[in-house]
Parts: C-alpha cells; structure tokens; sequence
C-alpha cells in the first residue's frame, strides 16, 4: 500500500510539471545557474526533491526518455539528479550521452555537473563540460558495456 | 569559433547554434510558443527581433550578440565597472538577481535627466529580444540589483 502511494505521488509530481505551458518557462533561462532556478520554481519539483532517493528511478527513466527528445523536460530531470542523492547508475547513465556529446546547449553544462559531482570532482564552471566528456570518455574505456 | 576575450586576454566561453555545445535554433512552433510566454510575462513588451537560440542576453549585452555565453563573470571582472543604479546612463547594463544567482543582463536605452531608467533592451533566453520598462521582465529574474558601464 504505502508503495503504490509513494508511486502515485512520484507520478503525480512529474505530472504536474509535465504540461509545456509549465516546462516551457525553462526557455527563459540564459545559463546554467538560471535554468537551476527556474526548475525548482516549478510545480512538482520541490515534491520530487524532498521525496528523494525513492524518487530518484522515476527521475532517471524521465531523463532517459526526454534526453534526446525534450530539452526542457531533460532539464528538470538533471537539476532533480543534481538534487536527489543516487547511486552509481547516475553517473553511469550519464556517461554516455556526454561522451557522445547528446545533451546541447544548458543541459550539456548541466549534465556535466550532475556527472562529475557523483565521481567527487568539482571544476570550474568554465571547464566543466570540457572536463566532463573527457572523464566519460575515460569512464567508458574502464568499463566497457 | 571565434575567441571572444576580454581585455585582459581571458578567453570567454561561449557556443554557436548548431554546433556542440550549443543547441539547434528554435524552429516555427517554438518561435510563436516563445512569443505567446513573452506576452504572458509581460503583454506591454514590444518585440525588436524574433525568438532565437542564436544568442542570450549575456551575448547581446557584452558580446554584440556573437553567440551564447552563459558565464559572462570574466567581462564584469576585466572590462566593466559597477555603479549605484541610481547613476544610471544609456548604454549601461542592469544586472537581475536571483539571491546569488545570475539571472538576467538588459542593456539601458533610456534615462531621465534624473538618473531614472525608462527602457531597456534585453534577450529573454531563447524568447525574443524585447524591449521593457525596469521592473517589465519575467519575475523569476529576481531583482534588478548591479549596474555595470563599460571602462573606458
């Protein structure tokens, strides 16, 4: 019981940023730092945020289908992961879409934070994303699929 | 990509739509879905030219609108000067805060003999290049706190 309530609040927090009128405020961010503050404005996110962990796969299959699809939704579900403490799938996840250089515009800086953040690194935000494709890249070669 | 540096020789990070790390420009529906949330956030500013991803306002306040920069820390540090706000003139750029956060350049078009601002010009991320009043942007941009003049 207490499951499927946890699952219904995880979905009905997505749901409530999930309508474009809501996500498209992202649109109006110039940077990184901006688009940070925009998301955790919206409804839903802060539910996400203080769910936490549990939420985290919900955030990551979220993440997975709107990567290559929306950049706003990606968005959302980056600034969740840079909030909700994961384990070692985040950074694995993340590997790849970096190395291949999927994610673009705010979400490439972004998605390089979350990603080297979960392996401890932290980098001026100048490097970032250079450092961040090339830690994938290296990531990648140590642990091949 | 061309390097943009300020005059201290620091190179500033910035991106060219569509090549990595920037996005793809905005196509026809995204172009009317920005000006429908410009309209929303503020129904009295009046568009100078079209939604695009080309650039944001940091890139049209400090770069002539060469590209998306979304660190612009390295210009304030080497080439500009902070002022009250209150000694505003044309040609200055107002700073919107969020707490500590970064949130929005505009470019000063008009001021009162008395230091009032009157109008401003400034691209709302993706949305178009607008022209507004001091307190005419979207509210998430926070507050307009820092003045910043270019050093002679």
């Amino acid at each position: 019981m207490e499951n499927t309530d946890l699952t219904a609040r995880i979905q009905a927090a997505i749901d409530r940023f999930s309508d474009r009128e809501v996500y498209g405020e992202l649109m109006l961010a110039s940077s990184p730092a901006a688009a940070k503050k925009i998301a955790e404005s919206l409804p839903g996110v802060k539910d996400l945020v203080a769910i936490g962990p549990d939420a985290g796969p919900a955030v990551q299959d979220l993440l997975n289908r709107e990567a290559t699809n929306d950049n706003q939704l990606t968005t959302i579900a980056l600034y969740l992961l840079s909030r909700i403490p994961t384990d070692t799938r985040t950074t694995d996840s993340l590997a790849r879409p970096l190395a291949s250089q999927q994610f673009t515009g705010i979400n490439a800086e972004l998605a390089g934070e979350v990603f080297l953040n979960s392996l401890g690194q932290d980098v001026n935000q100048e490097d970032r994303y250079t450092t961040a494709v090339r830690e994938a890249k290296k990531r990648i070669e140590q642990n091949p699929p | 990509m061309t390097t943009i540096r300020t005059t201290q020789g620091r190179a500033v990070t910035h991106c060219h739509v569509p090549h990595s790390p920037c996005t793809r420009e905005l196509n026809a529906d995204e172009v009317e879905f920005c000006r429908r949330k410009a309209r929303q956030h503020n129904p009295d500013a009046v568009e100078i030219s079209q939604p695009t991803s080309i650039y944001n306002c940091h890139g049209f306040a400090y770069a002539e609108s060469h590209g998306w920069f979304s660190h612009p820390e390295r210009f304030f540090e080497d080439d500009f000067d902070e002022l009250p706000l209150e000694s505003a003139r044309e040609d200055d750029f107002v700073i919107y805060m969020d707490d500590e956060t970064l949130m929005h350049s505009a470019k000063i078009i008009q001021v009162t003999g008395d230091g009032e601002i009157l109008e401003l010009h400034s691209k709302w991320g993706h949305l178009a290049l607008l022209s507004h009043t001091l307190h005419g942007v979207p509210r998430i941009y926070g507050r307009p706190t820092h003045l910043v003049r270019r050093r002679e």
